[in-house]
């Protein structure tokens, strides 16, 4: 009983301490990590960075525990032809907000220790510029939808 | 002795305003009714360019991802999405065959994969564009992921070439920023449809929505099956034939 009183309010000052935060940092939303076959050696992470403060802020490294090395990527196609162009860095600018989806701007996570599964989750420590780094656990998914098979894709 | 009549005088110069209105005319004529005769993108099929003149795939010989041996024989009398891609592509490739893999639930949810309509079914190819490191055993590990009815082929560079070039399909090596061995491959993410007949009939340009993608293949199967597999002649053949006939 006290235990789980503790544990309440240590979460209630969690939930207190990053609301105050949640103006000066980005917010991350929707994130999702593409799941692939067990022998893979790549795989993708999707997400909407949200910028609520008044300055750019700049993603500038993604590591993580689960994978040897993780790249920001955006796909490009030219003539006909999908390119991957790794990005250096990924601005995120004041008060807006960068879609990271399939097909466009994703994380590409090299060497997996071992390949998560569809609902494992992937922690993923995003490094900004000014200083600031965050700690995310970004559920494993087949697709990005969340009513199953069928689904639609409503974002063209 | 008329053209003396008309080139003189006030005549001429009406001549020339009248003659010149209607160039014009047909000028717009000609410009409205233009189509290109090979290929359409038609409000008819949203999601699809179709070919009017399909293009046959060349004998070829592949292996699929489970040894067996894959031929044009294996094209006749069904309808075949193909996807050219690699497995160690972490963006397009799995998007692609997540994709694919609802048009097959899409279409397999009004049970229209089995070989009812004219007797034609519908099978789903990933082919590699990296045959070095995507064998037959990285293909069995890979493509059944998306969907176990999937079915992915490699075989020979040279052979896989000449598949894909034919088809507008183009790929080419990037070198890996930190060891050679993880080169990523840049190619065209197109969703490709075979015919019964062993020829592309239509091009799915991404970004590819299922849906729609599944509603256009409906179509297409029930404008196209009968013309490739019932009657079996080229009806676009028969076409040219009559156009040149009327011309002489």
């Amino acid at each position: 009983m006290k235990k789980s009183l503790s544990a309440t309010l240590f979460f209630v000052l969690l939930h207190l301490v990053s609301s105050a935060y949640a103006h000066e940092q980005v917010s991350v939303d929707n994130a999702w990590v593409r799941s692939a076959p067990p022998g893979a050696d790549v795989m993708a992470a999707y997400m909407i960075l949200k910028n609520e403060s008044e300055e750019t802020r700049v993603l500038t490294k993604v590591s993580s525990s689960m994978f040897n090395r993780i790249e920001i990527h955006r796909t490009e196609m030219h003539e006909g032809i999908m390119k991957m162009i790794p990005q250096d860095s990924l601005p995120v600018p004041a008060g807006s907000s960068v879609t990271l989806e399939p097909g466009g701007l994703h994380l590409m996570l090299i060497g997996p220790k071992s390949v998560p599964k569809e609902g494992d989750e992937v922690d993923l420590n995003l490094k900004f510029s000014n200083g600031h780094s965050q700690r995310i656990k970004v559920p494993v998914r087949a697709d990005n939808n969340k009513g199953g098979k069928m689904e639609e894709h409503g974002h063209h | 002795m008329q053209y003396n009549y008309i080139s003189s005088g006030p005549f001429k110069s009406i001549l020339v305003v009248i003659a010149g209105i209607m160039l014009l005319a047909l000028g717009i004529w000609l410009g409205k009714s233009y189509k290109s005769p090979v290929v359409k993108k038609a409000d008819e099929f949203p999601s699809a360019t179709i070919l009017e003149v399909p293009v046959p795939l060349l004998q070829f010989s592949l292996s699929d991802h489970n040894g067996n041996l894959f031929t044009p024989d294996n094209l006749m009398r069904k309808w075949t999405f193909i996807f050219f891609g690699y497995t160690h592509c972490p963006d397009v490739c799995p998007t692609a065959l997540v994709d694919m893999n609802n048009i097959y639930h899409n279409l397999a949810g009004t049970n229209e994969l089995i070989e009812k309509t004219f007797g034609v079914g519908t099978q789903f190819l990933f082919i590699t564009v990296d045959p070095e490191r995507d064998t037959v055993s990285e293909l069995k590990d890979y493509v059944p992921f998306f969907n176990e009815h999937f079915i992915g082929l490699t075989g020979e560079a040279d052979m896989i070439d000449s598949i894909a070039r034919p088809l507008g399909i183009a790929y080419r090596r990037v070198p890996g920023k930190y060891a050679a061995k993880d080169y990523l491959v840049d190619h065209s993410a197109s969703i490709l449809l075979i015919d019964p007949l062993g020829r592309m009939r239509a091009v799915f340009s991404p970004p590819h929505v299922p849906k729609m993608i599944a509603e256009d293949f409906r179509n297409i199967r029930g404008k196209y099956t009968e013309e490739c597999c019932i009657s079996g002649d080229e009806k676009t053949e028969t076409v040219i034939f009559d156009y040149r006939k009327e011309k002489k």
